[in-house]
């Protein structure tokens, strides 16, 4: 194996820069190296450095919108913790094309605006169309948006002929075990190497081939897509380090802040954003406290202390108030365009405060709804009289886009009739229905700062969400 | 308004320890020292009383309600009245002969119950702990955590009153101060190099870990549990890749992010640093030339010299001197040799980070042969059209 760079991936690595800071400041730590070993590209450590293995052959005869979308999902592979290797009760070739599937489907959902540039514009990404998304029918039926491959997996299983195994086997034609032969011989060597003997390997490729698997069509021919390297535990987890070290050099680009693959992976990856800057933290924190009263252990005459009672002696004992409620209404219509770490930073605060409060999430677009999050997944739940109550992380799941339109008369004048707490409300302030709107006094509006007009709340407190570079 | 802590290192720190020792018990202030958990904050203050021979009382107030400083109620039944027995845990009636005084230190604070933090006042205000006098000679110094910035559980003292009685330190770590204290405490030889050659993995700010007592339990675990003293032997143990159990132990210790290079080190080292590049190896030039030296290695060697570009002409205020020129332009001579991609990169972090383009001309004219410069200078504007 040579760490050479093939000319083809200079324009790719080149557009990469353009159109995401993190992706390319990844593969800038990466070493490009040409290896017969694999039919298409894989990522892997070597080392204990990153190492992407590409066939010379095989990127000598896709186009650089291809190379750029494979580049994509590897990184995926990674920020997604996919363990390609078989996992315990698991068939490896449906979990391998599982994996594949999600972060398949995950790219075409997004495909249209997955890449954001300095000008507010955005481009796409390419899918080759012979790549194997999530089938249709699993939507339809499961209602998910965004599934693990666990659910994928666990659909197809459901669904096999008579159990996981058939079924898994059935799927095997679809890959290549790396250290076996290729069912079928392409005539045109040109297109595909395989790692057989009879190929003209370089000498110091042989003994090499590492463990794995690649798609492959009807024929036999490699996918243009990632080969699935079985990586060990540790060198799975090297990897996935690597990314949080490169997201600490990519935070320093005054780029990366507008960069979209930079905030979906973030909102991946990473917990709650931790500000430099806590004076817009603070302000918040204590326009909540002021509203709302803090629970907390207190000493009441009316409970003894039992440590000191079996000696004959009264003490006052403590009593555990219950938490107070927060309600905190979330508007995830398609104008809910915020800019990156919006929502983090917003529940960032609402985190902090977790120990104190009971936060009872709510969610609106055109109608406000209960969100419930399940299995890292936000569904809907139209029963207003049953609450969910904010975990740690739930924020990641929020998801804007829902509608187009957003009317909060649902919220005002039906759900807060019976409530009296303080209700914050994250949203745009683009309201459909602002003149209708039944006046809660105790209203905090957290304004996006995607927001260019001033906001006048019609009732309560406003505060603007700062943007990123206020914090620099 | 809370009291903004002052930022402060560890030989600052004994500094004002030890002239609050001197005139311990005749001060209106204790002093609070807040940090990241793993620091040493427990340990600064052990040392200081050592230093000035002083009884060291060391109390978790996590651990305590209001009533346990106040002391142990007893019903004196023939007087009528209700005696507090004096608690094991607060300094005594009087300081030891063999001691110079007391340092109560009352760590935890921050994890306090919030009626344990009102008792503080009467502590550090009249000298008195409940019913029970504190000796004259008895100082008094309190740690605790951040709270939200460094992940840890804390009531906030948010008391303006009781602000204004402390003396308020951040104790930040520096890997100066910890080498000189790790080197004296036989911490594993090769930590101790691995933290003189990357001093800023000592301690991450924003992840909590590493930290310097992670370091110090790594230490200890290679010597002490597994038995392995010298680099070689741990190098070569790290590399029996059947064998990872002493990986993961790190890693629980440290971090992955940390323990990955420090192994990294020890079995792959970097093959370029920094300082490579700043003073312009020409042996190292000429491997990145041919495309010898790895990616990452680059990468990290590259974004470290344009910090430290950016450092200098910022302690100088933009006013950059001949060795900055030189510098800067071995940083372009190396620029030259990357990959596409990073070329752009590293062009537009000292362009638009440093502010160092009206400076590159001046930095060519100092590369030598001049043919290089020339071709340098092309691939630049190549790269600005």
């Amino acid at each position: 194996m040579r760490p050479v760079l093939h000319s083809a991936w200079e324009a790719v690595l080149e557009e990469l820069w353009k159109q995401s800071r993190f992706t390319s400041y990844f593969y800038q730590s990466v070493q490009f190296t040409q290896t017969s070993t694999v039919p298409t590209l894989a990522l892997s450590m070597d080392s204990m450095r990153p190492v992407l293995l590409y066939n010379p052959d095989f990127v000598a005869t896709q186009n650089k919108d291809i190379l750029k979308t494979l580049l994509v999902h590897e990184l995926l592979h990674i920020v997604n913790g996919h363990d390609h290797r078989q996992l315990k009760d698991h068939e490896p070739y449906l979990q391998n094309l599982a994996q594949d599937m999600v972060i398949n489907s995950f790219l075409r959902n997004r495909s249209d605006r997955f890449f954001s540039s300095s000008d507010g514009s955005a481009s796409s990404l390419i899918i080759p169309e012979d790549i194997p998304g999530i089938p249709d029918a699993f939507f339809e039926e499961t209602g998910e948006k965004d599934p693990t491959w666990e659910m994928v997996y666990h659909w197809f299983g459901r669904r096999g002929p008579e159990s996981l195994r058939i079924f898994s086997d059935a799927i095997r034609d679809m890959f290549r075990d790396l250290k076996k032969p290729p069912r079928n011989k392409i005539p045109d060597k040109g297109m595909v190497h395989y790692t057989d003997e009879e190929e003209n390997q370089s000498s110091e490729d042989k003994g090499l081939i590492p463990e794995g698997l690649c798609l492959v069509d009807k024929k036999g021919e490699a996918l243009p897509t990632g080969t699935h390297l079985f990586l060990g535990t540790m060198e799975k987890r090297q990897l996935q380090a690597q990314l949080r070290k490169v997201m600490d050099l990519a935070k320093n680009d005054p780029m990366t802040p507008e960069d979209r693959v930079f905030e979906t992976l973030s909102r991946m990856m990473t917990a709650i954003t931790r500000f430099q800057n806590p004076p817009w933290e603070r302000r918040l924190r204590s326009i909540l406290d002021r509203n709302t009263h803090s629970n907390e252990w207190e000493y009441t005459r009316t409970r003894f202390n039992r440590r000191y009672l079996p000696h004959g002696i009264y003490s006052s004992g403590r009593m555990f108030r219950e938490k107070e409620l927060l309600t905190v209404c979330v508007d995830v219509s398609s104008s809910m365009t915020t800019a990156p770490g919006e929502m983090a930073k917003a529940f960032g605060v609402i985190e902090g405060m977790l120990n104190r409060y009971r936060v009872n999430l709510l969610c609106v677009d055109e109608r406000v709804f209960v969100p419930r999050i399940r299995q890292n997944k936000l569904e809907k739940q139209q029963d207003l009289s049953r609450p969910y109550f904010y975990r740690k992380g739930d924020w990641k799941h929020l998801e804007t886009g829902n509608s187009g339109t957003t009317f909060f008369a649902p919220l005002f004048n039906t759900y807060m009739k019976k409530h009296r707490e303080l209700l914050v409300v994250i949203t745009d302030g683009y309201i459909h229905d602002m003149g209708r709107l039944h006046p809660y006094a105790s209203t905090l509006w957290l304004i996006s700062s995607s927001r260019k007009e001033p906001f006048e709340p019609p009732f309560g407190k406003v505060m603007a969400i700062p943007a990123e570079s206020q914090h620099a | 308004m809370q009291k903004e802590p002052v930022d402060i290192h560890i030989k600052e720190l004994d500094d004002i320890l030890d002239h609050y020792l001197d005139a311990a018990g005749r001060l209106n202030y204790a002093i609070k020292i807040v940090g990241h958990p793993g620091i040493g904050k427990s340990s600064v203050v052990r040392q200081a009383a050592e230093r000035k021979n002083f009884l060291f009382i060391d109390t978790r107030l996590a651990f305590k309600e209001n009533i346990d400083l106040g002391g142990y109620p007893v019903p004196d039944h023939e007087n009528q009245r209700m005696i507090y027995f004096r608690p094991r845990f607060i300094p005594p009636e009087r300081v030891p002969e063999e001691h110079e005084g007391i340092l109560w230190f009352l760590d935890e604070a921050n994890r306090a119950h919030p009626t344990v933090i009102q008792t503080l006042f009467q502590i550090i205000t009249e000298g008195r702990c409940g019913e029970h006098l504190l000796p004259d000679r008895t100082a008094i110094v309190l740690a605790g955590n951040l709270g939200e910035e460094d992940s840890t559980t804390i009531t906030d003292f948010d008391d303006a009153a009781l602000d204004g009685r402390l003396a308020l330190f951040h104790l930040k770590p520096r890997a100066i101060d910890w080498l000189r204290w790790a080197a004296a405490r036989e911490v594993h030889p090769a930590i101790l190099r691995y933290i003189s050659l990357f001093p800023e993995k000592l301690w991450d700010e924003h992840r909590i870990h590493p930290n310097p007592r992670g370091w110090h339990q790594v230490s200890q675990a290679l010597i002490t549990a597994y038995g392995i003293k010298s680099e070689k032997d741990l190098a070569n143990r790290l590399r029996e890749t059947e064998r990872n159990s002493l990986e993961k132990l790190m890693i629980s210790l440290i971090g992955d992010l940390a323990c990955f290079d420090f192994i990294r080190q020890l079995t792959h080292p970097r093959q370029i640093s920094t300082s490579d590049i700043l003073t312009g190896n020409r042996g190292k030039l000429e491997s990145a030339r041919k495309e010898e030296i790895l990616t990452e290695d680059l990468l990290w060697a590259m974004t470290g010299a344009i910090s430290h570009l950016r450092e200098q002409l910022m302690a100088q205020q933009g006013i950059p001197g001949k060795e900055d020129l030189i510098q800067l332009g071995h940083l372009l001579c190396f620029i030259a040799t990357c990959r596409s991609d990073s070329r752009i990169a590293f062009c537009h972090l000292l362009i638009r980070e440093c502010g160092l383009l009206t400076l590159v001309p001046g930095a060519l004219t100092s590369i030598r042969p001049e043919g290089e410069a020339e071709k340098i200078r092309l691939s630049i504007e190549a790269l600005l059209s």
